[in-house]
């Protein structure tokens, strides 16, 4: 195992970022392969066949989402490729949208051949203007390509493709919620049912798919849902694309096959930094909860993870080693949440934001002398509020809240609880970080 | 340059009044002429026929619109939870140090407005830094100086993540 399948593989072909290179990479095989012999059902088929699941955090089964589109009664149908990604630790998706425009842009046009619709949007966040325009050039080059257009490959199907700038807000990731500001909105999250499929942009059937779920596409249909069956878990199967990040001692990008242990993800990564030792992982980013390092066992899926009391969401894999206060980085989640909170629910607005002073009164700069606080050190600095305070909050925000950022900000925390509470004891009741991280 | 009504009733036009675009429009706005003025907002409002306080409320949800004349830099320093456990608390401290100015502040001469923000998706060069749309990562406060000084000289070009 190399920490690299055939998404990275693929990703790894000199030029492929070109339409000529892709094309020598065996690019638009499958969309031929499609547009040739293939009826939009046949495409369904396969996608449900190969067992693939959405890679954007809820492993939901993409061909039921296709199929569930090619039901709807209404004949204007949408695709939407969400490249919000926004999570802390997060990044795989930008390295998709990079390393190959081409194989993403299939992957929509496939989706959209199965689904029957008839436009396809990619959002990409605003923070990647690069690839932004990269993308806008590509599409351009395939309308002059007759790729996209109103006979593509001469074969009359019709697809229009465009990019947008996304909000570049961790909310608007959420599918609805990304919807609403697509069309011009704020970008609160709807209430869902109705999903997307049945009412999405503009009211319309709407396909809301994941970068890499979308990279999946092209190769499920080239190589055949039996290929991809073969890779993995059966009831996961495939890869996963995993950013890696943290202190690890080469962050980055590894692909691996579904139920690989986390800890071999690590040693592709290089293991642990001279001198340091792994204590947890959060194999999920900030929506997930702490994996302690005996647990590392536990392979790379979403149900094996979740027997581990958490969950793999997106794929972004924070490494944490003996250096942290755990103390901090619970506070630093908090006010990650307290941030990106897109304000509509009172629990998860003001609640958040109450979790993060919680934990910073006893971890944050106000209890320094030296360090970020500095100018208000003279100040005052109040009595730290009861411990006690955590739990209940928590609860509250997650059964409170509309969508999923709400209802997942206090998971990585009451996880942190669980796991060190000397640490958070140490902090409440003694006023003092243990590792000397956050009285620095 | 073109006067500047012009260049935002073009962008109107050009989305065709249509409201979904109106997002879109503001970006395009934003990009020509740095940012997003009272009188924008009114005509934005006019053209995509809608009332000023909902386009005022999108233009201040998005953390990307500036509603203020900018400078001519923008910082952005990741506080999310990869950079803050590699050392990004020593990077803003360095920042705030070199500009003597305070989070959300721009310096007296409009070169560098200093803004930490939430993860700017560079986590595997963590801490990461982000000067308009280049990105510094594996960044130390030692250099911060240096880099400072160098943008502030030269401007970003040459510059590379
Ligand atoms: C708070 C929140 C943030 C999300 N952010 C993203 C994101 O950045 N990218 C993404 O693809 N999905 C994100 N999702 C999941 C989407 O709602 C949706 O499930 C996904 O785009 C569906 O695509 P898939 O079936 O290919 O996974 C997020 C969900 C929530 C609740
Ligand atoms: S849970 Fe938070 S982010 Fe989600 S809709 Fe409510 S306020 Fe917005
Ligand atoms: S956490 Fe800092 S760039 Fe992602």
């Amino acid at each position: 195992m190399t920490g690299r399948e055939f998404l990275l593989d693929h990703l790894a072909v000199p030029g492929v970022q070109s339409l000529d290179g892709y094309r020598r990479a065996g690019g638009f095989a499958a969309l031929t392969k499609a547009l040739r012999s293939l009826s939009p059902a046949e495409v369904r088929a396969e996608i449900s066949r190969s067992g693939l699941r959405g890679r954007g955090g809820s492993c939901y089964p993409s061909g039921l989402k296709v199929e569930a589109m090619a039901q709807a009664a209404d004949p204007e149908r949408y695709v939407v490729m969400n490249g919000e990604e926004g999570g802390p630790g997060a990044f795989k998706d930008g390295r998709l949208l990079q390393g190959s425009p081409f194989l993403i842009l299939e992957g929509i046009l496939l989706a959209g051949f199965a689904a029957g619709a008839r436009h396809g949007i990619c959002i990409i966040r605003k923070g990647a203007k690069d690839t932004r325009c990269r993308f806008q050039e590509a599409v351009g080059q395939m309308t002059e390509q007759g790729l996209v257009g109103t006979d593509i490959l001469g074969r009359g199907f019709a697809f229009e493709l465009r990019v947008e700038i996304g909000a570049g807000v961790f909310c608007c990731g959420e599918e609805t919620a990304l919807l609403e500001s697509a069309e011009g909105r704020r970008g609160h999250p709807r209430v869902r049912p109705p999903y997307p499929v049945e009412r999405g942009f503009q009211g319309h059937p709407t396909l809301v798919s994941n970068v890499e779920t979308l990279a999946n596409v092209p190769f499920i249909i080239d190589r055949g849902a039996d290929w991809f069956r073969g890779i993995g878990l059966p009831a996961e199967p495939g890869t996963r694309v995993l950013s890696v990040s943290g202190h690890i001692r080469h962050p980055g990008v590894y692909e691996v096959p579904t139920g690989t242990p986390l800890r071999r993800v690590l040693e592709l990564a290089g293991g642990a930094r001279p001198g340091e030792e792994i204590v947890a992982v959060l194999p999920g980013g900030a929506v997930s909860g702490f994996l302690p390092a005996r647990d590392f066992d536990a392979p790379v899926s979403q149900e094996g993870l979740e027997r581990y009391g958490t969950c793999l969401s997106s794929g972004a894999v924070i490494v944490f080693s003996d250096r942290c206060c755990f103390v901090q980085v619970a506070q630093r989640l908090a006010a990650f949440f307290e941030q990106e909170s897109c304000g509509r629910c009172t629990p998860c607005r003001e609640g958040t934001a109450r979790l993060r002073e919680i934990l910073e009164d006893i971890s944050g700069p106000r209890r320094k002398t030296a360090g970020e606080g500095r100018r208000d050190a003279w100040r005052e600095v109040p009595p730290p509020r009861p411990f006690a305070l955590l739990e209940p909050l928590v609860e509250t925000i997650s059964r409170a809240s509309a969508c999923g950022l709400g209802r997942s900000a206090g998971v990585a925390i009451t996880s942190a609880l669980r796991l060190f509470p000397d640490e958070f004891a140490a902090h409440f009741e003694r006023q003092e970080c243990p590792r000397q991280v956050c009285w620095k | 340059m073109a006067d500047p009504f012009d260049v935002v009733k073009g962008i109107i036009d050009r989305h065709d009044h249509d409201r979904s675009r109106l997002i879109q429009a503001m970006y395009e706005i934003q990009d020509t002429l740095g940012y997003l003025s009272d009188p924008i907002l009114s005509m934005l409002a006019e053209g995509f026929r809608m009332a000023k306080s909902e386009v005022f409320g999108i233009a201040s949800f998005y953390p990307h619109f500036h509603l203020k004349a900018r400078a001519r830099y923008t910082i952005r320093c990741c506080t999310s939870v990869v950079c803050e456990i590699c050392g990004g608390a020593g990077l803003r401290e360095a920042i705030r140090r070199h500009l003597r100015i305070r989070d959300g502040e721009t310096t007296r001469d409009g070169l560098f407005l200093f803004r930490p923000v939430a993860c700017l998706g560079a986590c595997d060069q963590a801490p990461a830094i982000k000067i308009n749309d280049t990105v510094f990562g594996g960044m130390t406060r030692e250099r911060i100086p240096d880099l400072l000084q160098k943008v502030a000289r030269n401007g970003l070009e040459g510059e590379s993540a």
